[in-house]
């Protein structure tokens, strides 16, 4: 749990990969997502989930749904084509930087 | 398996949000499901009433619902924390233009001056005042399209916050004119009409915005 600020920078790279793999999500469903498959590791919090969504949606990467659930409205989100190819940028990036850190904190010896 | 709250203890969560003025739709609604969402959960998993589950989930949201204002928007418009957040964010971008188009005629137009007949003086003079008070009937319009419709959102916050704008229009309202009888630009008159105009834009966009926030939530 001491992580938190690690993940706080991969925040919205992580709301689009969860979104690229459902067809919509809403916002406490992302919140247990997230926590299920870190195993409790990464908890988002309300304050720091919501203005990463309304960003992801002003940018036109995420289109918004409502929808009556039981006895509430419930407002979805999902990728636009937009925010599909924005994921899959987000994800090369992420996948470089980790690379990086790798280098950086376990970097391998060699005789050359 | 989740049980679901029943009407009278989601009216209580929701007197609750009204307590705490979120009462902006866009914003209300998914605070409202995630509460309820929150506390279904709680009840369950936790096998606890729903008083203590409603406490655990109002201690999480507390410091998002403190009011509080912003340099963008003046000390006078203060709300909770989510609403003003949402509402800063919408509205960066515009407050820098904002203030572009105030200051850049101003220092382009600083000392200019322009060799023009008395005649034509007289007709930039009068389209000016001419286009200005069309810009000010179009932003009352705005301003009363707004008042019609009760329903509140982040945008309509924004609105709120930017209407004293007006006070763009002091030079025009005040008798002065855009070119002076010596032929000089008034820069300040230009940029106060350019920001207004700006002012104008940002008050029909965000207009435009709040009433699509509420037609996408009144269509369910």
């Amino acid at each position: 749990m001491g992580n938190q600020k690690l993940y706080k920078g991969s925040l919205q790279t992580i709301i689009l990969k969860l979104l690229a793999q459902h067809e919509k999500m809403y916002g406490y469903e992302i919140t247990q997502k997230v926590k299920e498959l870190t195993k409790g590791e990464l908890h988002i919090t309300e304050g720091a989930l919501y203005p990463a969504l309304h960003k992801l949606e002003a940018e036109g990467l995420l289109d918004v749904e409502v929808a009556k659930v039981g006895n509430r409205l419930r407002k979805y989100y999902k990728l636009t084509e937009q925010g599909a190819k924005e994921t899959a940028n987000k994800l090369a990036e992420m996948q470089e930087f980790l690379k990086t850190m790798q280098q950086l904190v376990n970097p391998k010896f060699s005789l050359d | 398996m989740e049980m679901e709250l029943t009407t009278k203890q989601i009216a209580e969560i929701n007197r609750y949000l009204t307590i705490k003025k979120i009462d902006h739709i866009d914003i209300k609604l998914e605070v409202l499901d995630h509460i309820i969402t929150d506390v279904e959960y709680l009840m369950s998993s936790k096998d606890i009433d729903f008083e203590f589950a409603f406490k655990e989930v109002r201690l999480k949201w507390k410091q998002h619902f403190t009011q509080t204002s912003s340099f963008y928007f003046g000390v006078a418009y203060s709300a909770p924390k989510i609403i003003l957040d949402n509402a800063k964010r919408a509205f960066k971008k515009s407050y820098f233009i904002l203030i572009a188009s105030y200051f850049l005629p101003f220092i382009l137009f600083l000392n200019f001056q322009m060799k023009v007949t008395g005649e034509a003086r007289n007709l930039i003079n009068g389209a000016i005042s001419i286009a200005t008070i069309a810009f000010v009937i179009l932003f009352i319009y705005t301003y009363y399209q707004k008042s019609k419709i009760k329903l509140k959102t982040t945008y309509s916050f924004i609105l709120k916050t930017q209407f004293w704008s007006f006070l763009f229009l002091i030079f025009p309202l005040f008798g002065k004119e855009l070119i002076d009888k010596n032929n000089e630009f008034n820069s300040v008159y230009l940029g106060l009409i350019f920001a207004f105009i700006c002012s104008l834009l940002t008050t029909r966009y965000f207009y435009k915005k709040h009433v699509s926030v509420i037609s996408k939530y009144k269509n369910v």
